[in-house]
């Protein structure tokens, strides 16, 4: 990715005045509901899905 | 920034506030997204659905992914800052809320298809034209609004070398890779 001087230029997949159409269209809501609408459609609750730790000498991923 | 965390994705903590209407996103653990590429050392096998992978990325490709996130989706994220904590380093950025509008895998392939992109893996994607890959774009990390989508937690790469060559491979066989394997080790 360091090589993008040499790389053909990049086609957005959005236009800047969609992206503004998008935001201004949003409908307002408190953080609460906005966490609740995350978790939705995650499918999962807030709790961190995987953490780093070391067991046995070894870095491996958990469930938290 | 606000007090309550959220752990949304699996590499950040995520923070909305209200006045911005923005999501807060702070790596954590030391852990910088994915990022796709090849295990070399399973090239010269026949192995093909391994070779393709999801590495750990660092936090020079985060940014690197971030930046072409926003060269595709124009005001997508915004760098914040960056925590470092001796030897925790914590990358923060932000991004606009958007309406939540689930979408189909069904959906996301017709809608990349039609942006002209051809499918590499089940949820991976790439575009010759502006030599264009876009990984990890499942039904999670899309949402609609309108007549589009929005990919807003994709991982966008401008494959070269054996990468490319393996997705131009891929390709002209014309099919897919079935499996995609996440490296959750260092390179």
């Amino acid at each position: 990715m360091s090589q993008s001087h040499l790389q053909p230029p990049v086609k957005p997949l959005l236009t800047p005045e969609q992206m503004q159409r998008i935001l201004s269209s949003r409908r307002s809501i408190t953080s609460e509901e906005a966490y609740q609408e995350m978790e939705a459609h995650l499918g999962r609750p807030r709790s961190p899905g995987r953490r780093k730790a070391f067991v046995n000498g070894r870095e491996v991923w958990v469930c938290c | 920034m606000p007090s309550k965390v959220i752990r949304g994705g699996q590499e950040h903590d995520i923070y909305h506030h209200e006045g911005t209407d923005r999501y807060f996103k702070v790596t954590r653990d030391g852990i910088f997204g994915l990022a796709p590429g090849m295990d070399l050392a399973l090239v010269s096998s026949d192995m093909e659905a391994r070779r393709f992978q999801l590495w750990e990325a660092t936090p020079i490709e985060y940014l690197e992914r971030l930046l072409l996130q926003n060269e595709l989706v124009p005001g997508l994220n915004r760098l914040e800052g960056v925590i470092d904590q001796g030897d925790d380093l914590a990358i923060v950025t932000s991004q606009p809320r958007f309406d939540i509008v689930p979408v189909t895998l069904a959906e996301i392939d017709a809608w990349f298809a039609a942006q002209g992109f051809q499918k590499v893996t089940p949820c991976g994607y790439y575009r010759a034209e502006d030599n264009l890959g876009v990984f990890d774009a499942h039904a999670k990390n899309l949402i609609r609004f309108e007549d589009t989508l929005i990919p807003f937690d994709v991982i966008p790469c401008r494959p070269a070398g054996g990468f490319l060559q393996f997705i131009a491979d891929t390709l002209a066989a014309g099919h897919t890779v079935a499996a995609v394997r996440t490296v959750s080790t260092s390179r």
